[in-house]
């Protein structure tokens, strides 16, 4: 401290020197982002689905006719200046009720996703940090669970509960988060040998405090990147379901509510399935691609 | 080896009891009884109807009846289709179901194992690139879109293949067997599709581990044609990831049957499974989950025995 401070009194100009290679210095985040933004996929999906879910929010709101609204006098009509995505075979809208069927289906995906997040992420931190038996035998559920047909199981969940949107969120909550708890238990044990959490012991800090403290900020980074690609997969599992009539139920819509009545009523009006497909497929897309946008960005590895 | 087939045996049957037993309390503790959808039943005949299912004994000694049936092919009634066990309707649609997912499995492997030769081998080049991205295309657009889809552009707009229906083995005399093919083109071709994807992209990656490793560069140095290295050497190790993934491509392909008999009305398990999902018909939706199941973690467990035959390596972990 002292050397340092003579220094800095020989040479003036070091501490304006020092605070500017603060301001310089690029944190990881700071880093990560940079990466992220280079990515042309990654930033042009970002833009996408920033413009997807501003519509699904706004439209159904502002639109002048209503997603349950049916004109009689509309039924199967080609896309116009009136009806920009067509009728569907009952004379609905189908622009608002893709973007009605976004909002259900975002909303699950976003939820169940969250749901999957908070169990994997305190699964797999406790099995990786506690080790020994403790991490053996939760690791050994999530192997068994793993081998399961898990969406037949939401099957049954849906027949003994029927179908609502509370199951829905939990059913595909509680199966997303086998990986989550596998990347996050993986972290966890490398982590745990690093000195900084080693000095944490060493000072008495209590385990938890640890893992709230020490472990969990720093599994930030690959938790992110794998909720952005369960998020689809939450998607995907919500419109399955939905499709088969075991999810979301009539007058709502999901997206794949109105694919399975766009494929009953293809041959008189297409674009009744292929509108909503279109908008799901990319929305799909565009998250797969900011999931490998950030996969890149954030893997210290790649460095 | 025979150690190991034991161990991977054992570890195997408490799965399939476990999957059993939940599948069991979940349908037993739910609200309502499996008569409640129905109208209403005088408290006499709902005695006769509990006392026939055995819904008046105790739940354990509901669950170890069950099981005892269940070992012997016996999933008890159907609760909906009152003339009909669940074991005589699954067994009326596991033909269908078998002849589609089987041809679909068969496709998915080769086809996606050549793909992703093909990309490995072209790796960074145009090949590769354009198989990466039609990969990614079939892992993220589902087959209840790309089903409808197809359907729309080969049977809808053009008239080459039919729309949907089954003709079967039995038909084929009857209708031809010609028919019979062209019934089953679209709906194993779109079952197949997003598991081509996966597979194309697993043996990419396994493919271009492989061609770096020293045994290729022996090869590639003692002179062997390229074409030789490829199919003598690099394919064998390298399609060992493709083994064990097996099981959850049967998975897949389960979850995957059931759309796809949805949407070409194939009269298979997937369909009667959903119908009793929807119609809450308890029996028939456990027996197929059990059978379902049993099917995934019988693969599972094969896939394992072939790769620790195949790669020592497995063996001794």
């Amino acid at each position: 401290m002292n050397r340092i401070s003579r220094h800095a009194d020989q040479h003036p100009n070091v501490q304006s020197m020092q605070a500017a290679q603060a301001v310089k210095g690029r944190s990881l985040w700071d880093d990560a982002r940079a990466r992220l933004f280079a990515n042309k996929a990654a930033v042009a999906s970002m833009i996408i689905l920033f413009v997807i879910v501003m519509a699904a929010i706004v439209w159904p709101a502002i639109s002048p006719v209503k997603y349950n609204d049916i004109n009689y006098s509309a039924y199967s009509v080609p896309p116009s200046s009136e009806y920009w995505m067509g009728t569907d075979t009952n004379g609905r809208d189908i622009l608002v009720r893709t973007m009605m069927g976004a909002r259900v289906s975002l909303a699950v995906g976003l939820i169940a996703t969250m749901v999957s997040l908070v169990i994997g992420v305190l699964w797999g931190a406790t099995a990786g940090f506690f080790g020994g038996t403790i991490d053996n035998v939760m690791m050994r559920i999530v192997d068994i669970l793993y081998s399961l047909p898990f969406i037949f199981f939401v099957i049954i969940l849906t027949v003994i509960f029927g179908t609502s949107l509370w199951i829905m969120f939990i059913a595909i909550g509680a199966i997303e988060w086998l990986t989550m708890a596998r990347i996050v238990r993986g972290q966890t044990l490398s982590l745990k040998e690093k000195e900084f959490v080693e000095a944490a012991r060493a000072i008495g800090v209590t385990p938890m405090t640890i893992v709230r403290r020490h472990i969990v900020p720093n599994l930030i980074g690959p938790v992110v990147i794998y909720v952005t690609l369960t998020i689809p997969y939450a998607i995907l599992a919500e419109s399955f379901l939905s499709f088969l009539g075991l999810g979301v139920q009539e007058p709502l819509t999901s997206w794949g509510v109105l694919i399975a009545d766009g494929a009953n009523g293809v041959e008189a009006a297409p674009w009744a399935l292929l509108f909503p497909a279109g908008v799901m497929a990319l929305t799909l897309f565009c998250f797969n691609f900011i999931g490998d946008g950030l996969r890149d960005a954030l893997d210290p590895k790649d460095r | 080896m025979v150690l190991y087939a034991l161990k991977r045996l054992l570890s195997a049957i408490p799965t399939l009891l476990i999957i059993i037993a939940v599948a069991f309390f979940m349908m037993r503790l739910a609200p309502g009884g499996p008569f409640t959808s129905e109208r209403n039943v005088p408290p006499a005949i709902e005695a006769n109807l509990n006392a026939k299912y055995n819904l008046d004994d105790p739940l354990p000694i509901q669950f170890f009846k069950y099981l005892g049936n269940v070992l012997q092919g016996d999933f008890g009634p159907s609760f909906v289709n009152r003339d009909f066990s669940v074991t005589e309707l699954v067994l009326q649609g596991l033909p269908v179901s078998i002849t589609v997912g089987l041809s679909a499995l068969m496709l998915a492997i080769s086809v996606g194992s050549i793909l992703g030769v093909l990309a490995a081998l072209r790796q960074n080049k145009a090949t590769d690139y354009t198989v990466m991205t039609i990969a990614m295309a079939g892992i993220t657009i589902p087959n209840f879109v790309t089903a409808p889809v197809m359907t729309l552009i080969f049977a809808v707009w053009n008239d080459w293949l039919p729309t949907s229906g089954w003709i079967g083995w039995s038909g084929i005399e009857e209708q031809g067997l010609d028919a019979f093919f062209r019934s089953l083109i679209l709906p194993v071709i779109t079952l197949a599709l997003p598991q081509i994807a996966i597979i194309s992209r697993l043996m990419r990656g396994s493919m271009i581990e492989v061609l770096r490793s020293n045994f290729i560069r022996t090869a590639r140095a003692k002179g062997l044609s390229p074409i030789k290295i490829v199919t003598r050497h690099a394919l064998r190790a390298a399609s060992l990831p493709l083994i064990s993934y097996l099981g959850p491509a049967t998975a897949a392909l389960l979850s995957g049957s059931l759309v796809i008999e949805k949407i070409f009305t194939l009269p298979g398990i997937g369909q009667y499974f959903v119908t009793g999902a929807l119609n809450r018909d308890y029996t028939l939706v456990m027996g197929v989950v059990i059978i379902y199941a049993t099917l995934i973690v019988v693969l599972n467990l094969l896939a394992d025995l072939v790769l620790a035959a195949l790669d020592p390596k497995v063996r001794l972990t």
